[in-house]
Order: C-alpha cells, then structure tokens, then sequence
C-alpha cells in the first residue's frame, strides 16, 4: 500500500471531524433527553402547583433548563477536536499500540530525524494510508438518546394538535375545578325553596366532629383542647340562637295559618312548635296520599339548626299554598303543598339537630370542667433556673401560681427522699456543688405534695380555702403526680446533661468524687 | 543508518531473539517471562536479580543462557566465608626467570562475561559491595590497577527465599543496582512432565551457539536507538511519581503502604527495558504496553514498604499492579 506525504495527517483530521460530530450526535440525544425529562416534569408540576400561582415559575425554570442544554449543545459542537486527540482515539480503537500519537509527536513537536525515527514516521504514514476513519470513529447513537429523541416528537405532536394536553400553568382562565378548590364549602345562604341547606349541616357536624376528634386525641396540648371546645361552643351557641329565631318565626307563622281554612291543623303544630306535626298535616292536604311530598327520604342524620332562608321559604310556600283554595287539587297547588311539607319536614330535622347540638355543648362543658381540674392538678414542672422570677404559671410549665413563690428544680432534687423532712433545701447531694436557685417568696411550700405525702396549703388563694381546690386529696392524683414526676426528672436530667461538661447536676458530685479520690490515692 | 538499514536491523534483532528463545527452550520448560526478561536485561545493559526456590532451575537457566550466547560464563558460590579477593581476584607473588619476584594479578571469576552470583544475600556485606562495584562501575580495583571487565558483563544474582538465617539481605541502595527482578515459580504439571523427560533421561538436551558477543552489543547498541515519544515518556515518569507516597500524583495504595518509591534509575530502567520489548515485538518506537510490560520486574525491588504493608501482607507486586490499571497510559 502506497503513502503519500502527509497521508497521516489527512487522516487524523478526517478521524477529528468525525470525531466532533460523534460528539455533537451525542449531546443532541442529552439534549433530547432533557428536554423531555423537562418538559414532562414541567407538565406534571404545572397541574399540581396551578392552584397555589406558581405555575410560571415551574414554566420558567423549565424553560431555562432547557435553554441552558440547548447552549451546552451549541458550545459543545463549537468545540474542535485536536490531532493528538484524534490520533490517540485511532490507536486505542485500532489497536495500534500508540503508533500514530507518536509519529505525530515526532513530525510536529520534536526536532529529532535520526534513522529510527525516520523510519518510524514512514511506517506510520504507510499505516494512516490504509486506515479507514469511519471504521475507527463510527457513528453510533445510543438507544437511549433514540427513544428520547421519538417521546420528544411524540410530546410536541400531541400537544400541538391537542390544546387539552398542552401544559397550563395557571395563569390562564382557570377550570371549574380550580376554582372549586379555591372556593371553600358553598355558602349557606341563598338556598333554593325546597332544597335542604346541605352545606349548613356540613358547616355544623364539622367543627363538633373536629373538636370530638381533637379531644380524643392524645398529642394535642391541653390549649389546643380548650380552644376548640370554646369554638364549637361558639357554634353550637349560634345555631341554638338561629333556632329560637326560627321557633318564633313559625309560632308566628301559625298565628296566621289559624285563620286560614283548612290549615287549623297545621297552624296549631306550628304554635306547638312540632314541625314535624305540621307537616303530616300538611301531608294529608295532598290529593294524591303523599305522592308530591318530599322529594327526598327522611334522612337518619341530624339536619343543621334551622336556616332563617329555609323558614322564609316554608313561609312563602305556605303563603302560596293558603292562597288556594281548600279543596283545590290542581298541580299547582298541589306543588305548593308539597314544597311546604319538605320545608317544614327539613326544619324539624334542623329542630331536632340543634338539640343534639345543644346536648353535645352540654357533655363539651363537663369535658372542659374536667380538662381544668386535671390540669391544675398537674405536678409542678420546674421552670428554668434564670427565669425563676418570671415563670409563668399554667399547665404548660407546670408551675404553681401560689403565692409565696415557685420551686425551683435544684431545689425539688435536693428535697428527694435523703432529705425528706427537709423544707427549704437549696442544694442537695443529687446537685452535687451546684449551689440551689434562690426560692422567691417568703415561704416555699413543695408543690407535689402527693409526691411527698403532704398536703399542700396555700395561705391565700384566690378561692380563699384553707385546701386549694387545684390539689385534689385523691388517688388519681396521686397517681398522676407521681407519673409526671418520674417524666420530669427524665427531662430535667437531660435538659442538665446541655451544659458544657455534659454532666448532669445530679451526677456530678459522684463524678467529681470519682475524679477526686482516684487523684488522691494517686498520689 | 537509513531507513532501509533501520529494517534490516529491527529484522534482525528479532530474528536473533528467536533463536536465543528456541535454543533455550529446548532446555528450560517455560518460563518465557522470564528467558525473556534476561534477555531484556542483557540488551539494555543491566543486571539480574534472580529469585526463586532452590530448584527450579535458576543456575541451569543461566547456564544455558551462557552456552546459547557463546559468552564466558563463571559462577560463584556465594557463602558467609567468601572474601572480595575471591571474587575479583587478587595479587599473588611470582618468580621470574632470574629469580625476581613480582606480584601478578590473578582474576577471579567476576572476570567473565556472564556471571552467576548464586546466593548473594550469603554473603558479607563487604563481599556483596565488591560484586556491586563491578557491576555499576564494569571495572575491577584491585592490586594498584584498575581492570576493566570485558563486555558484555551480565550478572545473574539469585536470593534464596527460604534461609533468612545466616544471611545479609541486600540494602535497598544496593538492590537499587539491579535492572530487574525476576521470581521464577515453581512449574506446573504439565511443565514438570516435560522437566523430568528432559533430565531424567539418559540423553540430555543440548543447545546450538547463535550469538556471540558482537551480536550482543550490536543488538545493546539497536536497542538504545529506539525513539520514545514524549507523552510515552511522561507516562513512564508518572508512574514513578506514583510510587512515591509524598507525591502529589502518589496512588492511594502507595500513600498507605509505601515507605519509598523508585528512583530515577527505575525510570531509566522502565525505558530502556520498554525499548527492547518494542523491538522484541516489532515496533520501531516505544509504546505505553510497553512501558506496561516491564514495569513490574523494573520497579518490583525498588519501593520500600511500611510495616503497615507487612502487617497487611501487601507486596510490590501488588501495590505495581493496582498502579498499572489506575494510572491513564500516555496521551
């Protein structure tokens, strides 16, 4: 096979290019399959974040992802291949042990021409004459990048020709679904005659089913309990107040019904306030048995308080209805008479939910009385040693709010069972050196007085007793204070162990004793 | 030279290798990694360490080596007994015709231009430096003159494994001076079928002289002409430098278990040693499996190890082979 001069390096540069474009191949298919990657991403977040506004800024962090590939694909293809780069991919591909790179090597960087390497570079050269570029750089795209490069076309075909699957990201005219979400339960006012405020009975059962649920739970504190008892108490105060309006509304209903014909019946169970009487009055009025009355099957449920809307509604279709005749039995009137007994059957199920409203208030107030009892009962948690002054009575703390001062924890560990008849202790043997926190107050009483068997005595509480009603004489206390103790002593040892020697205060004077002595018997 | 000589002599450098390879296997049963190494050795002008368990045929490998190549080959027994002068020689007073006495230079068997240095680590440290001085200096100081050592001078030195009792372990300096170290195994099954018909029987197997001492230089002489490439060489230097725990181009396995690594002289033993296999098999210039090839039996005996190394029973060969497949070849 002949040479030509220069036959290496005409084939080097047609291994170079080929080489560039492999690389650019390549990085399209990246490119593609970030694009895809992206554009999937953006579609499926752009549904989800829609609703919360921040549709465009998915939009354009995916666009700028994908920008950014698209200049890493430009910038990349810009990028030329060197000899030696291609000469070095031809010897690792044709197993040329190096023979082209250092051919190269001796031609353009190298001054030496002795006889070997002369003869090195005409064999070299003779070599490149009979290498074929394409068989040492071939052309080859992944199967990845391949598949992403179709999804990719799939993805832009469809969602051109399909508007239903081009991405949104909420900052268009948004879907009714959308806007459901952003809307909130419908409103309870302005509901049909006839129809029953279904949103109302939602609005009532929730709140009362939050705070049953709230009250069962175990890791809610004890303010979170509380508030929510106030608010359904708050509720169930409404709805029982929109009932008497309503009571009145129909008594006064039934002042006028009594002069009607017919409806003497009904006017009486209105006064009696038994709505539910009124309406198998009204019910027998009806032609055809009952036929044209509810609409709607008596529901089991507890229904909200009666709805002011829902009692001008049986006004009205009460007033439409006396306004035919007796023994009129057209459509019409017919019609009337069974909008009015579905009014007037919704709002005894309203009636009879407001009861029940008013019977669960009821058992939120014992729970609440109870709540409070428990909670002053409570052993007294010992509050921080610097704020001492300032501890805020409460259950959270713990602390007492009798007057004389509050205990402090260096001085509830040192009153453990070795100094038992001890009062007024400020440091003990379980805080080692530490010397106690000062006690505020003229006179100290320990608070866990079941802890101690003691009953504690306020001089002046605010009820003015000898026995503060907040400590109960019980075995339930006892229990209960003895169990909190055994948790704050845990707490307490750990919150000790954050200081710098991350010791606890009540080890410490064993370890400094171990320390002490060992040096000692050292020496 | 032209380039049309260059051929000639890269042809006939190969040819005369095969001839050494044939001649020596009628002899020796495998061991090509190691025919071949002594044969690199030889070529780029260096010395052999030999190691191996006594008897699988250090001393006769040599021996056949010596005849194939048509060389004086002497062999010393190295023993804790052996003095300098036993080696390279010594004065001894003689009588001329009219009763004068004089002292002649008597040369001992260092003299020669294979030898064979049979249990070297035996020997006294003072004994062991004045074979060493032959061997880097390729001339011998002895009774007021200096005498030159007749080329090519090539040294086969064996070390026992086994008996580390009663010896002195080369220093590192000293193994430094050595251009390979090569470990000959004990044979396989089929090898040792083929040993024993071989020297068992009654009629042992005889080998041809093909070259002599000119083919020899002529060939050390072709060898050297062998152009490196630079980014051949840079990868020979890197690695060296990756032997050397200090470096900032050190391999993991160095920084942990190497107290040393190899100096310049195993550089310049990495490329010459490449330059004869390039023309062993064919190739007008150095290339990196080249390099790759001879890197072990270069490199093997310079690197000091830690006693970290010894706990975790890490050796060079190791430490070599994890550094051959980590570090990039030249590009």
């Amino acid at each position: 096979m002949t040479s030509t001069p220069g036959s290496l390096l005409l084939t080097l540069d047609a291994v170079a290019s080929r080489m560039r474009w492999r690389r650019v191949q390549r990085l399209a298919g990246i490119v593609a399959s970030t694009i895809f990657v992206t554009g999937s991403v953006m579609f499926a977040l752009g549904a989800i974040v829609a609703p919360t506004g921040a549709g465009p800024w998915v939009r354009n962090a995916g666009l700028l992802v994908i920008l950014g590939s698209i200049v890493a694909l430009v910038l990349g293809a810009r990028r030329g291949v060197s000899r030696l780069e291609a000469a070095d991919e031809a010897d690792r591909t044709g197993a040329l042990a190096d023979e082209l790179k250092s051919a190269l090597w001796f031609g353009e960087a190298s001054a030496e021409r002795s006889p070997f390497v002369e003869a090195h570079r005409a064999k070299a050269e003779s070599l490149a004459a009979g290498l074929e570029p394409r068989k040492l750089v071939p052309y080859r795209i992944l199967p990845s990048h391949r598949a992403a490069a179709a999804l990719l076309a799939v993805m832009v075909v469809v969602g051109f020709l399909s508007p239903r699957f081009t991405p949104h990201f909420g900052d268009g005219p948004s879907d009714a679904a959308t806007d459901a979400g952003r809307r909130g339960p419908a409103p309870l006012t302005g509901a049909t005659p006839g129809e029953p405020p279904v949103d109302a009975d939602a609005a009532a059962r929730d709140p009362l089913a939050k705070t049953l649920a709230a009250l069962d739970d175990p890791t809610r504190s004890i303010e979170e309990k509380r508030k929510a008892i106030e608010a359904a108490q708050q509720l169930a105060a409404q709805r029982a107040l929109e009932a008497a309006a309503s009571r009145e509304r129909m008594k006064a209903l039934a002042e006028g019904l009594s002069q009607r014909e017919g409806y003497e019946e009904v006017a009486r169970a209105l006064k009696d306030g038994d709505a539910r009487q009124a309406a198998e009055a009204l019910k027998s009025r009806l032609a055809d048995g009952g036929g044209a009355g509810s609409d709607r099957e008596e529901s089991g449920e507890a229904a909200a308080a009666p709805d002011p809307a829902a009692v001008d509604a049986l006004a009205e279709a009460l007033q439409a209805a006396t306004q035919s005749a007796p023994d009129d039995r057209t459509a019409s009137a017919q019609r009337n008479l069974a909008r009015a007994v579905q009014n007037l059957e919704d709002i005894s199920k309203s009636i009879e939910a407001t009861e029940a409203l008013g019977r669960s208030a009821r058992r939120l107030d014992a729970m609440t009385t109870e709540l409070k009892r428990e909670a002053n009962l409570r052993a007294a948690r010992f509050g921080e040693r610097n704020g001492a002054g300032q501890a805020q009575s409460g259950p959270e703390t713990g602390e007492s709010n009798l007057k004389g001062g509050s205990m402090f924890r260096l001085g509830a560990v040192a009153q453990e069972r070795r100094n038992p008849g001890k009062d007024n202790n400020r440091a003990g043997d379980a805080s080692g050196n530490a010397q106690g926190d000062p006690v505020v107050g003229d006179e100290v009483r320990r608070i866990q007085a079941k802890y101690k068997r003691e009953t504690v005595r306020d001089r002046e509480t605010d009820e003015g007793g000898a026995d503060s009603g907040k400590f109960a004489a019980s075995r339930a206390a006892d229990s209960k204070v003895a169990y909190r103790d055994v948790d704050s002593r845990m707490r307490r040892t750990g919150e000790e162990a954050l200081s710098a020697e991350r010791i606890a205060l009540r080890h410490r004077a064993q370890v400094k004793g171990f320390f002490t002595d060992n040096g000692g018997s050292a020496q | 030279m032209s380039v049309a000589n260059v051929e000639q002599s890269i042809e006939h450098f190969r040819r005369n290798i095969t001839l050494v390879r044939e001649q020596v296997g009628r002899v020796i049963v495998g061991n090509d990694e190691v025919i071949d190494g002594v044969m690199t050795c030889l070529l780029a002008r260096g010395h052999v360490l030999l190691e191996g368990i006594p008897g699988v045929g250090k001393t006769k490998l040599v021996q056949t080596l010596a005849d194939v190549l048509h060389l004086k080959f002497s062999r010393i027994q190295f023993t804790p007994d052996l003095m300098p002068g036993d080696i390279i020689g010594t004065s001894i007073v003689r009588e001329d015709e009219g009763g004068r006495k004089f002292f002649e230079f008597q040369p001992g068997p260092i003299f020669a231009n294979m030898v064979l240095a049979d249990e070297v680590n035996r020997a006294t440290p003072k004994t062991q430096s004045a074979l060493l001085e032959a061997m880097q200096e390729n001339s011998v100081s002895a009774g007021g003159g200096t005498h030159v050592l007749e080329q090519p001078f090539f040294v086969l030195a064996t070390m026992n494994p086994l008996e580390m009792e009663g010896t002195y372990p080369l220093p590192e300096a000293q193994l430094d001076r050595f251009f390979f170290k090569l470990k000959m195994g004990f044979p396989g099954v089929d090898a040792l079928h083929q040993v024993l018909d071989r020297t068992t029987q009654a009629a042992a197997p005889k080998v041809e002289r093909t070259l002599a001492a000119g083919d020899i230089l002529a060939m050390r002489d072709t060898a050297r002409e062998v152009p490196i490439a630079h980014p051949v060489q840079d990868y020979a230097i890197r690695l060296t430098l990756a032997t050397h725990p200090e470096s900032d181009q050190a391999h993991e396995m160095a920084k942990q278990y190497v107290r040393f690594g190899a100096s310049p002289r195993g550089t310049q033993a990495l490329i010459l040693g490449a330059k004869v296999h390039a023309l062993i098999h064919g190739r007008l210039h150095v290339a990196s499996e080249d390099i790759k090839a001879v890197a072990i039996p270069a490199l093997r005996h310079r690197l000091l190890l830690n006693f970290e190394a010894e706990a975790d029973r890490v050796d060079t060969d190791a430490i070599l082979t994890r550094i051959l497949a980590d570090v990039p070849p030249a590009k």
